[in-house]
């Protein structure tokens, strides 16, 4: 049998991820020189919008606050995901396994879902108090709901072909669980983990806003309650330079986990 | 003993006949081709088989026990159902895990074939590399090493390119022709059902539940060459008239 024609491999065709790298950075090198520019020209009052020049100094003298207030904000977080991740885990292993528990708890999730944090956190200080827990329980509201959707889900849609593979063979409830559902979910598992983080880290820093005690959260609130605008701006750009942190972390494990995904071929 | 045996089998899904008394033996080592028209009940025609429906009326046999339920003849579903975070090997060995071979086991079997099926070299690829003919073959593979006596193929080329098609019928029926399995092989394209099979049972068109066998007196071994005998286009004008012909006017 000729192996030529059947048994070769479809190249990979990666995205030019440097390349896009490349043009990510310039753009926002290009924004910031704007920015700074336009502050300078203009004149533009530093309390209303300070020059990324000016943020980067004041952030650089008040790093030790900063470096404190950046690692509540992870430790909440990831304290957050992680119970998050856990409750998600088991409620949509429980909704699988038992469609009762479905029905029942799918309308009350969604629910759950249409209450934004700053609404419920109020609630939260008054059960949980100010406490670390209240933020920890802030983060893990956002967070537990795009997990257990993708988890769910994911369980829920094997590949009707493989499902017929495996009914066919005469395949028990439990291999059906561990050799194909289980497995097919991850992908959608890890894309529910990412968004889960990020909404982990804006529950958070809601909390921590609410509770108002370290986090990088408080303080931007407690900075622009004081005009200390620049300050403020630092505290957003290194929230926002965490949660890129988060998500990519996540993208490389994803990448680990799911290397049969590469090289990609269609049907 | 009869391989696959339908005893008067009628199917309906709801109001609209599938099946309508068919009656139907398959020798040991034969292989049987299934064609119709989409929607005429092939695939139903499977699942009877495989024990995932059950017959309103009838009776089904294969290897003299009577399916109740599945799990006794090996399926090879449409397009190739590999689950993609196996490697060759581990998707090989899925439906000996699945009978409770231990894993070792079942991987070691796998070795021992990869050759024979042409995949030597391929073992710890992943899915998403191989050409859709190399997934066919994983699949086909996959089948085989079940042990069962019987494969049900459903439409096993029907996503391929028409060269890998070609080459992929020819490869079939040469390991087909030295291990003589049972085979009942679904697909709609008269072509193949003549290239590769013994007989062919012709289905009617959708909710008529009619049929009609035409055995295949075509010289083995076969391949390319089969097709351009003047016999293989006789019977294939014979089945496509058939096939064609309005719904009232069908002999059966």
């Amino acid at each position: 049998m000729t192996q030529s024609s059947l048994g070769a491999p479809k190249p990979s065709r990666r995205p030019p991820r440097l390349r896009q790298a490349t043009e990510i950075l310039i753009a926002v090198v290009l924004i910031l020189l704007l920015w700074e520019g336009a502050v300078r020209w203009l004149q533009i009052k530093p309390y209303l919008l300070p020059a990324p020049s000016a943020i980067w100094q004041t952030g650089w003298e008040s790093r030790r606050y900063l470096a404190q207030h950046l690692l509540a904000t992870l430790q909440t977080t990831v304290t957050g995901f992680g119970a998050a991740l856990g409750l998600a885990g088991l409620l949509a292993l429980a909704m699988h396994w038992a469609p009762p528990v479905a029905r029942i708890l799918q309308p009350l999730t969604v629910v759950s879902q249409t209450l934004p944090t700053a609404i419920t956190a109020p609630l939260l200080l008054i059960w949980v108090g100010f406490s670390f827990t209240t933020k920890v329980v802030a983060a893990v509201l956002n967070a537990f709901f795009p997990i257990l959707v993708a988890l769910y889900d994911g369980l829920r849609r094997p590949d009707p072909d493989a499902a017929l593979l495996f009914a066919a063979a005469g395949a028990s409830r439990w291999q059906r669980f561990w050799k194909l559902e289980l497995p097919g979910a991850v992908p959608a598992l890890l894309s529910g983990m990412r968004v889960g983080m990020v909404s982990a880290l804006t529950g958070a820093v809601v909390g921590e806003w609410i509770v108002g005690k370290d986090g990088l959260g408080f303080w931007a609130k407690s900075m622009a309650s004081q005009l200390e605008t620049a300050e403020t701006f630092a505290a957003v750009g290194l929230t926002s330079l965490l949660g890129i942190t988060l998500y990519l972390l996540l993208g490389l494990i994803e990448r680990f986990l799911l290397a049969w995904q590469r090289p990609q071929t269609h049907r | 003993m009869a391989a696959i045996q339908f005893a008067n089998v009628s199917f309906r899904w709801g109001a609209e006949p599938i099946l309508a008394d068919l009656t139907l033996t398959v020798e040991p080592g034969e292989f049987l081709a299934v064609v119709g028209p989409s929607g005429c009940g092939k695939s139903t025609l499977l699942q009877l088989l495989a024990g995932l429906v059950d017959p309103q009326a009838g009776r089904i046999r294969v290897g003299g026990r009577a399916v109740e339920g599945p799990g006794h003849v090996a399926l090879m579903p449409q397009r190739d159902a590999l689950l993609p975070w196996r490697t060759v090997r581990e998707n090989g060995a899925l439906l000996l895990e699945l009978q409770g071979v231990p894993r070792r086991e079942a991987l070691w079997r796998v070795d021992q074939s990869l050759e024979r099926l042409g995949l030597e070299g391929w073992g710890d690829a992943y899915p998403g590399a191989l050409s859709g003919g190399m997934r066919q073959r994983v699949a086909f593979l996959r089948t085989i090493l079940t042990g069962q006596s019987v494969l049900l193929l459903d439409e096993p080329f029907g996503a391929l390119d028409a060269l890998t098609r070609l080459q992929l019928q020819e490869w079939l029926v040469q390991l087909w022709e030295q291990e003589r399995q049972t085979v009942l092989f679904i697909t709609h394209d008269v072509e193949e059902a003549l290239l590769l099979a013994d007989r062919v049972l012709l289905m009617g068109a959708r909710g008529t539940g009619r049929y009609r066998l035409q055995s295949v007196p075509l010289a083995r071994p076969r391949g390319r060459a089969t097709l351009a005998d003047p016999a293989f286009g006789r019977l294939k004008a014979e089945l496509l008239a058939d096939l064609l012909q309005p719904e009232g006017a069908w002999r059966s």
